[in-house]
């Protein structure tokens, strides 16, 4: 059987289970060294560019301190 | 027998049954004198001749397989060994390597590099019969070094470093590419310039992608 290619430098950078969800708990964000970051969100896969990547985590960023201000939840 | 005998008698076996469709991964040079069970000769054979070489040697070796997890069509190692001669063939039916996120895992990178390697092998008149082109060696000891052990030793630094000077560039890129997608231009410049020891580090700082 062929295999596609598989990328064996995977570093994990987050992991988390999500609370409170009847569908897949899974939040991991990975480095695919060479490749791409993957955003592992439930069953869905987002792959990004590292610039695109930082991009994103500064969007989030700002979306919670517009969301909670000083009080962000733990 | 001694332990060169029983060497040279297991690679003629296993140039006979898989039909000289095997290969030596690396080391060579130590084989036979410093063959060791520590040092052991690691020989890719394709799954199909597997059976027929275990039951050929099971009455000379103790023959079992590894417990490590393997994904993405990754198989287990078989190891046959003779602790009375110090003779121990690591086989694999594959090039798996370890997973940079668990070290204890196997993955199998893709088809095309073992195939390139049983393609392109080169028949050789000693011992171990048979070595991989050095387009396929290379990239085997980049993968080695950066997956397996993360770190160059000095003996894969210098044997990458002759191995370059007598690669296809084209062919070498190709294979790179596979194996460490965005990296390998990088990987490829460190060892083009003879700096085959910076590999494990340009792979694992690389962000331009």
């Amino acid at each position: 059987m062929e295999h596609h290619n598989v990328n064996a430098g995977v570093v994990v950078l987050s992991s988390a289970l999500l609370q409170n969800t009847r569908e897949n708990q899974r939040l991991d964000i990975e480095d695919n060294i060479g490749e791409g970051i993957h955003i592992h969100y439930k069953n869905l896969r987002f792959d990004l560019t590292i610039k695109d990547f930082i991009e994103l985590a500064k969007a989030i960023d700002i979306a919670v301190n517009e969301l909670y201000g000083n009080n962000q939840p733990v | 027998m001694t332990k060169e005998e029983l060497i040279q008698a297991t690679f003629k076996s296993i140039d006979k049954i898989t039909v000289n469709n095997f290969t030596t991964l690396r080391n060579f040079d130590l084989i036979p004198d410093e063959s060791s069970i520590e040092n052991d000769i690691d020989v890719l054979i394709p799954k199909q001749y597997l059976s027929d070489v275990i039951n050929t040697w099971k009455d000379n070796y103790v023959i079992y397989q590894d417990q490590n997890p393997c994904l993405y069509g990754a198989e287990p190692h078989y190891h046959l060994k003779n602790e009375d001669l110090g003779v121990h063939f690591d086989v694999v039916t594959g090039l798996y390597y370890r997973s940079s996120n668990d070290s204890n895992l196997f993955i199998k990178v893709n088809d095309k590099l073992e195939k390139s390697m049983l393609e392109n092998k080169l028949g050789v008149g000693v011992n171990w019969l048979s070595q991989p082109a050095p387009e396929d060696e290379l990239v085997h000891l980049a993968c080695h070094c950066i997956f397996d052990k993360r770190k160059v030793t000095q003996r894969y630094e210098e044997r990458m470093n002759y191995l370059f000077k007598h690669c296809k560039k084209e062919k070498l890129i190709n294979l790179l590419e596979i194996a460490f997608y965005k990296t390998s231009k990088l990987i490829f410049q460190s060892i083009s310039l003879g700096n085959s020891s910076e590999i494990y580090e340009n792979y694992i700082s690389f962000t331009d992608y």
